[in-house]
Parts: structure tokens; C-alpha cells; sequence
């Protein structure tokens, strides 16, 4: 028993590391792929904006700037509303229709990314090129629903954060009569900040690998997007669109695109996961914020006359 | 006096640096209920998770000094080996998922037994054992987290028993249990007896005082006394076991 | 510090504005969902799910598309589920935290966070083209088991966690050995939380495009795949073929629709699922 015993452990250890030989194996085969190309061509011919495989030039600079442009965008729609909708879930409504809300957005995560990009296509495209011109494929229909794709990221994060926040710290502020959005205002939301400040990283790092949906709204042509509504492409729809057809060194330059993104993800999960380290070593020495709040809460209860 | 069952010799068990005990020198004699009292934190319940070892695989315990089982060094045996021979009750009943049958064949099954004969007659002495069999026979497919808090507690004494232990270890066994199931509880004890050694850990002194034939009384990781029960309760030597047991602190 | 209004109506401007945000999501989630199956289910018929695609899709149906789906995402599943599960129990059972687990939950992090696009481009270099599987259901499953192993670990360690500590003491009090305390005990009472983990990964599964596009492939199939090295266009690549290209309206909206209640059926089952079991615990 002893014996086999010992030989399952040893089995599951291995197994346990399968997530990470694959990210191994993930990292080496794509910069295996992509990473001489870049030094081969030199950094400054690369990152320039002069992307034409055919003259053999390969610069991503303008696909940085869209995957930049778009990510913001969908960042300036996705964090408020996600916070919003996190402090609803979370401070604001009753069990039962929490119950019934959260999955609800759960069900807005499952949602594939192409259909979002199929209503982009349908609704979406129309309306701008109707009411605001341009061609309609633009960074404003990028951002859009990209905004609404990071949405269930940046409320399901934001909510363990908040969850996180201990129930005392709101008795306490609650407890000194402020009212339930000071509480929220002052107590929780400073609380529970490394929490979202991580889910607002996180939701950047989905909005700058989403793919397909992008392809479908963005127009995918490779320019500085002068306007909101001028096309742009992205690095994730350089990959998806040449991939097929490429071959030599336009392969190892789409590897090379990879390179880069994937360069991006992984410090953006690296901070993340900084800033939610910070917010579990920070709950333990939370105490003081409260008396902070006592502080201003009297300072501001004097000048308001009732 | 019969021949010492257990026998702690200069003991000690610490978690990550904490000293729950220390320096302990205590006999348990075969055939007896040796009870082990004291206030929370006393590190009676560490004596005892020691004893099978569960303080070392779950609890991350270091033990010290010497623990002999039958003369034999009980930390040099094998842990699942020893478990077989030294069942344990605790504090909550804890059914596991599934029916009664279920949960009195998982010992046996465990240990190998696999023939339908052996696994029912099993089943049906560890249920006798603890008083329960007439309770529960035309129902051993139902769930056991059917039973009530009283019958669980006794079906989980079932469990250990079913195979057929030498020593029973009991963690407060009756702390959530009423009255009348505490009763049942303390004449399954007694009628065991015959059979195997018990050591009742309790922070109730008057169950004590009522089954045991000695008790012990810890105090902050220390043995204060161990006497014959009568002894302890009527005569303390300590004032210490004196103060506890006339409910002065703890 | 002055302020503009009091705090009872910051109170009052702070619970509409944030109600209205939250209406605002659910609105557009189910005007998405509206949309699609208003659009999509007039076209679903019981031809458009059983025949097989004729002329680029623009006729016919999907009937070996479903299949070819079915076929790499429960490939994918089965695959994901035991290495999956093992990191779970290893973490779970085998190991205190430390800087093992730390390294491991990095790892695993790391993948969650990898856009399926770069999941894409590794399998079609390590499975397709170096080791030769070419576009092929094979090539497509491994590269879906390896993005939603995060997913399976994360679900598979929160139902061990939630099996109660006690039943773990009980099963080594009886004389288990470690293993078998896991293998007849705690493995079965988290089993139901294990298998809704499995099934919200199917349904990531059968959602992905940008992975499955360079690894399964995305020629129409005229026929059911014979055997896992042939190549097959899943549901959501046909769908992004057929809105992208415009071959066929009528025929995305359907496709899409198919896809929508697939995945709510999914969602929704686990969710009712999961609750009914919570139910039955207590």
C-alpha cells in the first residue's frame, strides 16, 4: 500500500506540472519561431510602420498603436461599467437577485467571440457608417465591443475583491453613521483596490489577445487610425488574417507579432498577480482605514448642515 | 492491575515550534476507560490525535519521547497498519457519503476484505457493538447523514469498530450530543470494556467521573494527575486538579 | 473640503447612476442574445441540423460540422480533464503552499491568460506542422485540452476544497492509506463540482475560433470526419466563415443561433446543475 501509494504522489507531481510545461512549451516554440526574425531585421526596422510582406518589409508599428488604440477604448466603456456592475452584485443587491444577475454574466462571458463580432458586423458597423460616417470597420467599433467582451472579466475580479473586504470594516464605517455609499466610497472600494486595479490588468490583457471579434469590426487595414472611426489592425488580427497564406520569412514576421503580444500578456498577468498579492498581504493591516474615515467623516458631518 | 496498553514515556508533540505537550509520562492499562480531562488548549486532544497519528499526517505535529503500543514502539509502525488496530470517534459526527452499510464496510473494504459474507458480518458486530444494529437493520441501504445527530455519532463508534480494534481514541465524543444520546453513548463504552481499551477525551468532568476507570487531568501541556477516578474526583493531590474539577476555572 | 451635494443625495445621485450601469449590461447582454436567436431561430430547421453543406454553405446544412465540433471539443475535454484534475488533487492534497505551489499556480495563471490566437499559432507549429498531424481533429483537440487546463484546475480545486476537512481525518482514522482517503472519498464528494468545471470548459471549447482555425482546420467538410487526423471545421469557424464572407446571411444567423443555445444550454444545465447539488448537501 505504502509503495503505491508513494508512486501516485510522484505521478500527480508530474502531472502538476503540465500547466507549466506548457507555457514552456508555448514560450520556446513561439520565440523559437519569432524571436531571431526580429533581431535579424533589426528592432528599429520592426517596430517601424511599413508592413508590406510582398517587398519583404515587415514593421508592426501601426498594429501597436491599434491594439493600443482599441484596448483603451474598450478600457474607457469596460472599467466603469464592470466596476459599476461589480459594486451592484456586490454591495447593493439582495441574495436573490444577485442570484440572479451573476449568472447572467457569467452567461456574458460564454458568449463566443465571434458572435460578438457577427452583431458588430450586423447592427454595429451600419449604425456608425449611418450616423457618424466613415467606412464603419473602425477603432470606435473595436473599442466597443471589445468593451462589452472584458466586462465579465473586470466584474467577476472585481467582485472577489470586494468579497475580500471585511464585513467589519463596513459595520464599523456603517456603525459611525455613514451612509451606505460613503461606506462604499471610502471603506470598500479603497480596500478593495489592489483587487481591482489587478481586475482592470487583466481585463487590458483580454482586450489585447481578443482575435476574431476584432477582425470582424475593425476594417483590419494597416494605417494610423487618424479618427475614431478610421479602420485600423491589430496584432491579434495580423496573425489571424496572414497565418493561412504566409510562408518563409512572412511566417517567422507573424511569429515575431507573436512575439510581441505574447511578451505583453505575460507582463500584464505578472502584475496582476502583483497586484493581487498586494491585496491579500494588505487586508491585514487594514485597521487604520477606518479611523481615517472616522476622521473625515466628522470633518464632513460639521459642515454639513442638516 | 492489568498490563499497560499504551505507555507515553517522556512525550512531547509541538506544531511549527508551539509546544501543545510536554515531557509526558502516562500508562493506559488494557481493558480500562481512561479519561483524559482539562480546559480548552490543555493539549489533550494533541495526546490523543498522536496516538494514531493523526496529528503527524494532518496536523504537521513533531513528536518526541517514546509512545509504546503493547510494548512495541507505536511510531515505528506503519501508520495504516496501526490505524486498523486503533480506531477513533470525533468531536462532530462525521458520516461519510453514502449509505450505512457504506460507511461500516469502509475500514474493512480498505483493508482488503472484499467477500460479500465477511463484509455483512462486519457490518452487522460493529453495529451490535455500539448498540445501534436494532435501530438501523431494515435501513443499512439508507443515506447515514439520515440518521439523527445522536445515531451518527454512535454509527461513527460503529465504524471504528467494525474493525475490530484494539484501542478506541474519543475526541469529546458527546459535546453536541442530548442528554438521553450521551446516556446510550456511555453504556456502549462501558459494555466495550471487555473487549478493547478506550481513552475518553471530555470537558465534561462529571462524564468522567461516571464511566472512567482513571483520569487524567492536563493543564497547558502538562500532566498534573493521574489517578484512579474515584481518587481524582474525591481526593485530588493537586490544587490545580482540585480547582477543575470543583469547577473553579476552566 | 467642500462637496456638492450632501451624503444623503450622494447617496440617492450614487444608486441610480450605478443601477443604470447595471441595467446597461444586462441590457446589451440580452440584446445580444435576442438579436441572434431572433435573427437565427427562423432559419433553424431540422434539414439545416441533419444534411450535410452544399456550395460553401450557402446551401444544405451543418450536419458534419456538428460532429466534427462534438468530436474535438470532448477530445479536448477528455484530454484537459485527468491532467487537469491530478494538478488539482496534487495541489490540493499533496502539498502545503510554498514555493512549489507558487511556481504551479503561475504557471497556470500564465496559461489562462494567453490569448487563444497564440494557442492557435503553437499548435499549428508543434502539432500540425512538426509533428505532422497536419489540420486535423487530433491537432485541434490537444490544442484546446491545453488552453482550458487553467480553467479545469481552478474548478477542480474549489470542489476539493469544498469537501469538508473532516471526511479526509475519518477515511485515515479507518486505516486508508493517503491515496485511498482521495480515491474513495474525497474524489467522489467533489465529483459533481469537478464534472460542472468540465462542462463550462466544453462550453469555452465549443466557443473558440482563433485556437482551432491554424490546428483543425477550416476546409468544409462534405462528409463526418472517419478518424481524429482528419481535418474538420467546427461550428464557430463555419459561422465566422460564413458572417466574414458574407456567403450567406440567413445561414450565419442560423449558425449563430445554434451556437448561442448551445452554449446557454451548457451554462444554464451546470448552473442548475450545481445548485440542485448544493441543495441536496444540506
Amino acid at each position: 500500500m505504502r509503495g503505491s501509494d508513494r508512486y501516485v504522489e510522484r505521478t500527480l507531481q508530474l502531472v502538476a506540472f503540465s500547466s507549466l510545461a506548457a507555457l514552456v512549451a508555448i514560450t520556446s516554440f513561439i520565440f523559437k519561431e519569432g524571436a531571431p526574425f526580429v533581431f535579424r531585421v533589426g528592432l528599429d526596422n520592426f517596430f517601424s510602420g511599413d508592413w508590406h510582406p510582398t517587398a519583404h518589409r515587415y514593421g508592426i508599428g501601426y498594429m501597436i498603436v491599434g491594439s493600443a488604440v482599441v484596448t483603451g477604448g474598450a478600457l474607457l466603456l469596460g472599467v466603469p461599467l464592470g466596476i459599476a456592475c461589480a459594486v451592484v452584485l456586490g454591495e447593493m443587491c439582495n441574495a436573490s437577485l444577485r442570484g440572479l444577475l451573476k449568472p447572467l454574466v457569467e452567461i456574458l462571458a460564454a458568449i463566443p467571440s465571434v458572435v460578438f463580432g457577427f452583431i458588430g458586423i450586423a447592427l454595429l458597423l451600419p449604425w456608425i457608417r449611418e450616423h457618424l460616417g466613415g467606412p464603419g470597420a473602425s477603432a470606435l467599433a473595436g473599442a466597443l465591443v471589445l468593451g462589452v467582451m472584458i466586462l465579465p472579466t473586470i466584474i467577476a475580479i472585481s467582485l472577489d475583491a470586494l468579497r475580500a473586504v471585511p464585513r467589519s470594516y463596513r459595520d464599523a464605517s456603517l456603525a459611525i453613521g455613514a451612509t451606505e455609499w460613503q461606506t462604499i466610497w471610502r471603506v470598500v472600494l479603497p480596500a478593495a483596490r489592489s483587487g481591482i486595479v489587478a481586475a482592470v490588468i487583466l481585463g487590458v490583457g483580454r482586450a489585447v489577445g481578443e482575435t476574431m471579434a476584432v477582425v470582424m469590426v475593425t476594417g483590419n487595414a494597416v494605417q494610423l487610425p487618424h479618427s475614431a472611426l478610421a479602420p485600423l489592425r491589430t496584432l491579434t488580427a495580423n496573425l489571424a488574417l496572414e497565418m493561412a497564406y504566409s510562408t518563409g520569412e512572412h511566417r517567422s514576421a507573424l511569429f515575431a507579432t507573436g512575439v510581441v503580444l505574447f511578451v505583453v500578456i505575460v507582463v500584464l498577468n505578472a502584475l496582476a498577480g502583483l497586484a493581487r498579492r498586494g491585496a491579500g498581504a494588505s487586508h491585514r493591516k487594514k485597521a487604520p482605514r477606518v479611523a481615517a474615515l472616522t476622521a473625515t467623516h466628522r470633518e464632513t458631518e460639521g459642515a454639513t448642515p442638516r | 492491575m492489568s498490563p499497560a496498553k499504551l505507555r507515553f514515556e517522556r512525550f512531547g508533540v509541538s506544531y511549527g515550534g508551539n509546544v501543545a505537550l510536554r515531557e509526558l509520562t502516562l500508562s493506559i492499562a488494557s481493558n480500562t476507560i481512561h479519561a483524559i480531562i482539562g480546559p480548552a488548549r490543555s493539549g489533550k486532544t494533541s495526546l490523543l490525535r498522536s496516538i494514531n497519528r493523526l496529528a503527524s499526517d494532518v496536523d504537521q505535529a513533531l513528536l518526541s519521547g517514546s509512545l509504546q503500543l503493547d510494548g512495541e514502539d507505536l511510531l515505528a509502525l506503519d501508520r495504516t497498519a496501526l490505524r486498523r488496530r486503533v480506531g477513533m470517534v470525533f468531536a462532530t459526527p462525521q458520516p461519510l457519503p453514502g449509505s450505512i452499510y457504506d460507511n461500516l464496510a469502509f475500514g474493512p473494504r480498505r483493508s482488503g476484505l472484499k467477500s460479500r459474507r465477511d463484509l455483512d458480518a462486519r457490518v452487522e458486530s460493529g453495529l451490535k457493538s455500539a448498540d445501534l444494529w436494532e435501530e438501523v437493520k431494515d435501513r443499512l441501504r439508507q443515506p447515514a447523514s439520515a440518521l439523527s445527530g445522536g445515531q451518527q455519532q454512535r454509527l461513527c463508534i460503529a465504524r471504528s469498530l467494525a474493525l475490530s480494534p484494539e484501542v478506541i481514541l474519543l475526541d469529546e465524543p458527546c459535546s453536541g450530543l442530548d442528554p438521553i444520546s450521551t446516556f446510550k453513548i456511555e453504556q456502549t463504552l462501558r459494555a466495550l470494556k471487555s473487549q478493547l481499551t478506550c481513552v475518553l477525551v471530555t470537558n465534561n468532568t462529571k462524564q468522567a467521573a461516571r464511566v472512567s476507570d482513571r483520569t487524567a487531568f492536563m493543564l497547558s501541556g502538562e500532566l498534573i494527575e493521574d489517578a484512579p477516578t474515584s481518587a481524582l474526583f474525591t481526593t485530588p493531590q493537586d490544587r490545580r486538579t482540585a480547582d477543575y474539577v470543583e469547577g473553579r476555572f476552566g | 473640503m467642500t462637496r456638492l451635494f450632501s451624503p444623503r443625495r450622494s447617496q440617492q445621485i450614487a444608486r441610480v447612476v450605478l443601477w443604470a450601469l447595471m441595467g446597461l449590461a444586462i441590457a446589451v447582454l440580452v440584446a445580444v442574445l435576442a438579436f441572434v436567436l431572433e435573427r437565427g431561430l427562423p432559419h433553424l430547421s431540422w434539414s439545416f441540423l441533419s444534411e450535410a453543406p452544399r456550395s460553401s454553405g450557402l446551401r444544405g446544412g451543418v450536419f458534419p460540422i456538428l460532429v466534427g465540433t462534438l468530436e474535438v471539443t470532448l477530445l479536448g475535454v477528455a484530454m484537459a480533464a485527468p491532467l487537469g484534475i491530478g494538478t488539482a488533487v496534487y495541489l490540493c492534497e499533496y502539498t502545503r503552499e510554498g514555493a512549489l505551489t507558487r511556481v504551479i499556480r503561475f504557471g497556470s495563471d500564465c496559461l489562462a491568460g494567453v490569448p487563444s490566437i497564440i494557442f492557435g499559432l503553437f499548435g499549428f507549429v508543434l502539432f500540425v506542422t512538426t509533428l505532422g498531424m497536419g489540420w486535423s481533429i487530433l491537432a485541434g483537440s490537444l490544442t484546446l485540452a491545453l488552453m482550458i487546463l487553467p480553467t479545469v484546475i481552478r474548478t477542480s480545486e474549489e470542489a476539493l476544497r469544498a469537501v469538508p476537512a473532516g471526511y479526509r481525518e475519518v477515511a485515515l482514522s479507518l486505516g486508508a492509506t493517503h491515496w485511498q482517503a482521495i480515491a474513495f472519498v474525497v474524489l467522489p464528494a467533489a465529483l459533481p463540482g469537478i464534472f460542472t468545471g468540465l462542462i463550462l470548459s466544453l462550453g469555452r471549447a465549443v466557443g473558440e475560433t482563433a485556437a482551432l482555425i491554424f490546428t483543425a482546420g477550416s476546409t468544409l467538410p462534405q462528409t463526418t470526419p472517419r478518424s481524429i487526423f482528419d481535418s474538420t471545421r467546427t461550428l464557430s469557424v463555419h459561422f465566422y466563415q460564413l458572417a466574414r464572407e458574407g456567403i450567406s446571411n440567413e445561414r450565419a444567423y442560423a449558425a449563430a443561433a445554434v451556437l448561442v443555445l448551445t452554449i446557454a444550454v451548457i451554462n444554464v444545465g451546470s448552473h442548475l446543475f450545481l445548485q440542485r447539488l448544493v441543495r441536496s448537501h444540506q
